[in-house]
């Protein structure tokens, strides 16, 4: 459940860096950013591995270069986004509408599958708790 | 403080609709060769500029319109000496001028202002989704 | 009493006890099915866990499977959960019984 609910923090801010991408598409000299997605996946791949290890349920994430975990919960730094393809136009600005917007609909999805299975957690918790099979 | 996503969309939206407002304006404006006191000074194209960061919203995302200004390119200059706003005098002696508005370039721009203001409707109600994805989590 | 709990069982979930009766010299006891059924259970739910976390660590692209997983591991533990509730129905109705 610990993953769910980190994954789910994660991609909202994965969507404000998206959501600012978008929203600078004529700014010039503004440089597309993406979201740490490599190294907030490898920091829960650890800490799963060393729950795993020790038994414990809640997951200890280790804070990342762009993501820290602290007691205020995740930061998450926005890098600068390197895609290949890039095109740097006449105002210095290199955002491609294309690609944002199959960054968003693919984050968009994702977050709703994440939500929806941790709902299911939550439910199939209340039916142990419940002791009735609705 | 989910909705603070909101409003990075929702700057940009207002900071297109400024430009497409501006664009429309110069359009409207492409024959005006009298300003608002009668005196034969042209209209001049008007140009929203962008910055990003918009007030109100943490961490400097989002998008404004940091000033609209003035296009310092040169006047058409029409020859026509009947027209009561012809020059009376000096090299330009009977031509008129016409705003240095062009209809292709304005509406070019309004295609690429109308384009991101789509996109950023999108983006907003991504936002939306996730945010009520977020509530149906209360079972 | 086991045979009667689940005489469907399409999904082909652990809760199938076949169609020995426990009584029978021999076969599996009540005890022993019931122990694997809670163990068949458990690794259904782990089995589940594991495909969430692939899917959030970006291991797989495939949601049906997940989903699938999922389902499969709730399924099997209200089945299993619907068992125990009968199995103790069952204890009092015999606890009432006037010897």
């Amino acid at each position: 459940m610990d993953v769910l609910t980190k994954s789910l923090t994660f991609l909202e801010q994965r969507h404000r860096i998206i959501a600012d991408n978008i929203a600078n598409i004529n700014t010039p000299f503004f440089k597309a950013k993406e979201a740490p997605l490599d190294e907030f996946r490898k920091s829960l791949a650890d800490a799963l591995r060393a729950a795993g290890k020790t038994g414990a349920s809640a997951l200890t994430l280790r804070s990342t270069e762009h993501v820290s975990f602290g007691p205020d919960g995740m930061a998450v730094t926005p890098v600068k986004a390197n895609a290949p393809d890039a095109v740097l136009r006449h105002d210095q600005n290199n955002v491609s509408l294309e690609r944002e917007m199959a960054a968003l609909a693919e984050n968009t999805l994702l977050y709703r599958t994440l939500s929806d299975l941790l709902r299911k957690q939550f439910m199939m918790l209340q039916t142990a708790v419940k002791e009735r099979v609705e | 403080m989910m909705f603070d996503m909101l409003d990075i969309s929702a700057s940009a939206l207002a900071a297109y609709r400024v430009r497409m407002d501006v664009i429309a304006n110069n359009v409207a404006n492409i024959m005006t060769t009298r300003n608002a006191q009668g005196q034969s000074i042209p209209y001049r194209r008007r140009v929203a500029l962008f910055s990003s960061g918009a007030p109100g919203v943490v961490g400097g995302s989002g998008v404004r319109v940091s000033q609209i200004i003035e296009d310092p390119a040169p006047f058409r200059k029409v020859y026509d000496p009947d027209h009561p706003d012809a020059v009376k005098s000096g090299p330009d002696k009977g031509c008129v001028n016409y705003p240095n508005v062009s209809d292709e370039v304005e509406m070019v721009d309004m295609i690429a202002a109308t384009r991101a203001y789509q996109a950023n409707v999108t983006a907003y109600e991504a936002g939306k989704s996730l945010i009520a994805a977020a509530l149906r989590l209360i079972v | 009493m086991a045979d009667g709990v689940n005489p469907v069982n399409p999904l082909g979930l652990p809760l199938a006890p076949g169609a020995q009766s426990p009584n029978r010299a021999g076969g599996p006891s009540f005890k022993d099915v019931l122990i694997k059924s809670i163990s068949d259970v458990n690794d259904l739910q782990l089995d589940a866990e594991h495909a969430i976390n692939d899917l959030a660590l970006g291991k797989t692209q495939n949601v049906t499977e997940v989903m699938a997983a999922v389902e499969k591991a709730d399924l099997a533990f209200k089945n299993l959960m619907a068992v125990r509730n009968k199995i103790i129905d069952a204890y009092r109705e015999i606890q009432q019984l006037r010897i």
